[in-house]
């Protein structure tokens, strides 16, 4: 049997809860999902950016260039207030889920 | 960082951005994005102590497959349906190899796919519903996929190669099928579209290696979408054929309606325009043919959407002609309009006829018509047609029999016939949907040819291009044999009867001989005879009973002779006998 997978939704919120601490670009995210996850989340790096384009274009983050002086731009993403109401309903569902899931499983 | 390493990132990128359907104003800020991202762990790599090259794969290995991350690109920007059909179809491939000539050329036949598929769908409305909306998607579809397949093509898909060898193929065929179809003794119809898609088939095969070049970097598309773009290859030339053939559930059909037939002969007094003003005919012979036409069943939308919007430009045509003593004659007394029973209502114009004239014989053409709008059918309704028949002349003249018949649109005819004081149902003679069925344009209903020339024959000459008869009463007659078609098993004849006539396919020769054991100057046809009152159909035409015909059996209207049946012609063209077997 295989492990638990996150699918697009969940993967999504997991991102609007690292951006929500802070400013993040891409290679940034990466690096501190799988920091956070103590690795047990390491997919592809590539996979965050069409994540990422999704929750921008939903409206729930935004990007923003910055110059970084010898190399290319940077591309920052903030949480927008939308993205806050999301990440807490989010919050809040993944909460419900995990209790209930802990309930049947046992902790 | 060497030129390669940043050529291996930077081609990563455009692998992943080529198929990823990300849009244009967006591609470029998106490659930047993914090339910091891969430059950034290629110094971080190469920082650990990688040399430049293995970091370069290690960050691309890491970054993840470009067709899985062009996949979920796909699915962000357009959605799963998107990304899994146009996705997967039009991206653009890395071409090996430069665009062969055969590739311009099957974009030529794509095109005029698309602009043959888009003339067809200018027909649809006038469709009936359920044609209507499956011709609709079917046409659709086509143009949809010719239109992508005219894109991929361009962009080396392997799909649309197939897809366009395909359209040629079907181009092909069709083209042959119709010349076929429509090339006679006297025209020959040149398929263009045929002769254009060998061509470029020829083409293909010529530049084989190099169009297998062309597609060599292709993805193979997942099997159920080259189901859907084979439906869409061949359900065009095969969706409209089928569907002629089935009745439109939509549509009424012959079982739907009744045609009820009286015949009614007595004496009145009737009133007729004299020189001298109105004057009284005592007692004078009157025939009253009722038709009845009783719908269970009304057709929806009969001339589809574009009747709804134009109206109908159809109509129904009834139409009566009578058999009688040639000798006799029968004038149209009266013609009160045809009413619909129910309401009272005037559904139409006594006199008159409508497009559906085509469906009814000759004869009756040349008899009293009423032309019926379609618009007033209604399920439930009888509609009632009454022609009123007086003779021409004072004298004394025998009683005629009726014979009915009504062509509805251009969908079915129905037929029957009626004695004197007498009723009867009319039965299906023709429709549509079954002529389609039998293949060919639709099979009209027999017609009262126009004879030109009939006689015994005694001499025939056939050269290359042409018959020349010389007949026992010393004329000589020639029939061009591009012109003329042959009606019978005997072809050309011999020293027997040949007629010489016209119907509404066109000038024919039909040739019949004498037979052992048979009366002499009695000219055999053996083959399927069906009674039509005053007439018998045979060999596609409608053939008069002379005075006096005599017949071992006695079908009903509409039926046939029974198997062995032979049809004694006289030398005057006429039938005189049938004999049985």
């Amino acid at each position: 049997m295989t492990g638990p997978r996150l699918d697009r939704g969940d993967f999504g919120l997991l991102l609007l809860g690292l951006i929500a601490g802070r400013e993040m670009y891409g290679y940034e995210l990466v690096a501190e999902l799988r920091a956070k996850s103590e690795a047990v989340i390491d997919l592809p790096e590539g996979t965050v950016y069409p994540a990422l384009r999704r929750l921008e274009r939903e409206g729930l983050i935004e990007g923003r260039w910055v110059d970084v002086a010898g190399g290319p731009r940077r591309r920052y993403y903030a949480l927008t207030p939308q993205g806050q109401r999301a990440l807490a309903d989010g919050r809040e569902a993944w909460r419900r889920f995990a209790t209930a899931a802990d309930g049947m499983l046992g902790r | 960082m060497s030129d390669d390493p940043q050529a291996r990132l930077r081609s990563h990128v455009d692998a992943i951005l080529a198929q990823g359907g990300v849009p244009a104003q967006e591609r470029e800020p998106l490659a930047e994005e993914l090339y910091g991202h891969l430059l950034e762990k290629w110094a971080e790599l190469v920082a650990g102590g990688l040399g430049a090259d293995d970091a370069a794969e290690r960050a691309v290995r890491a970054f993840g497959a470009h067709a899985e991350l062009a996949s979920q690109l796909r699915t962000t920007y357009h959605g799963r349906l998107w990304a899994s059909t146009i996705g997967v179809l039009l991206p653009v491939v890395a071409q090996a190899s430069s665009r062969p000539g055969a590739v311009a050329w099957l974009r030529f036949v794509l095109g005029l796919v698309i602009a043959l598929t888009g003339v067809g769908l200018i027909g649809i409305p006038s469709l009936t519903p359920v044609r209507l909306a499956a011709n609709f998607v079917v046409l659709v579809l086509s143009v949809a996929c010719a239109i992508l397949a005219f894109k991929a093509l361009g962009r080396g898909q392997r799909w649309a190669l197939g897809y366009g060898i395909g359209a040629c193929l079907v181009l092909f065929v069709e083209g042959i099928a119709d010349t076929v179809a429509k090339s006679g003794p006297s025209n020959v119809s040149i398929p263009l579209g045929s002769i254009l898609s060998a061509v470029v088939l020829l083409m293909v095969l010529g530049q084989r290696p190099e169009l297998e070049a062309f597609v060599a970097a292709s993805r193979r598309v997942p099997g159920w979408l080259v189901v859907l773009l084979a439906i869409a290859l061949l359900a065009p030339p095969i969706v409209p054929r089928v569907l002629a053939a089935v009745p439109d559930p939509t549509q009424a059909g012959p079982g739907d309606m009744v045609l009820g037939i009286s015949t009614i002969c007595d004496r009145a007094d009737i009133e007729v325009e004299g020189l001298s003003g109105p004057e009284t005919l005592r007692n004078l012979q009157r025939v009253t043919v009722v038709v009845d036409a009783t719908w269970s069943r009304a057709d929806l939308l009969p001339s589809g959407l574009g009747g709804l919007l134009d109206g109908s430009d159809g109509g129904d045509t009834a139409g009566v002609s009578l058999r009688w003593d040639p000798e006799s004659q029968w004038i149209w007394d009266t013609a009160p309009p045809p009413i619909d029973v129910e309401s009272g209502r005037t559904i139409g114009a006594a006199g008159s006829t409508s497009p559906s004239e085509s469906l009814l014989p000759v004869a009756v053409m040349n008899g009293y018509t009423f032309a019926i709008d379609d618009d007033e059918i209604r399920a439930g309704h009888t509609h009632r047609m009454t022609f009123v028949l007086r003779p021409g002349s004072g004298r004394t003249t025998p009683w005629p029999a009726a014979e009915v018949y009504y062509a509805h649109l251009d969908r079915f005819v129905i037929a029957g016939s009626a004695e004197c004081n007498t009723t009867s149902i009319g039965r299906p003679i023709y429709s549509a949907a079954d002529a389609s069925l039998d293949g060919e344009s639709p099979l009209l209903p027999a017609t009262v040819p126009a004879i030109e020339k009939v006689g015994i024959v005694e001499d025939v000459r056939i050269y290359p291009d042409k018959v020349r008869y010389r007949f026992a009463d010393g004329s000589v007659r020639e029939v061009q044999t591009e012109v003329y078609r042959t009606l019978n098993a005997h072809e050309w004849g011999g020293f027997g009867l040949v007629i010489v006539g016209e119907d509404r396919d066109g000038p024919f020769v039909a040739a019949f001989l004498e037979q052992d054991g048979l009366p002499r100057g009695c000219y055999v046809e053996n083959g399927i005879g069906i009674e039509r009152g005053a007439y018998i159909e045979s060999l596609g035409v409608l053939w008069a009973k002379a005075p006096g015909f005599t017949s071992a059996v006695d079908p009903a209207f509409g039926e046939a002779y029974p198997a062995g049946a032979r049809f004694c012609f006289s030398d005057d063209g006429q039938i005189t006998t049938v004999i049985g077997r």
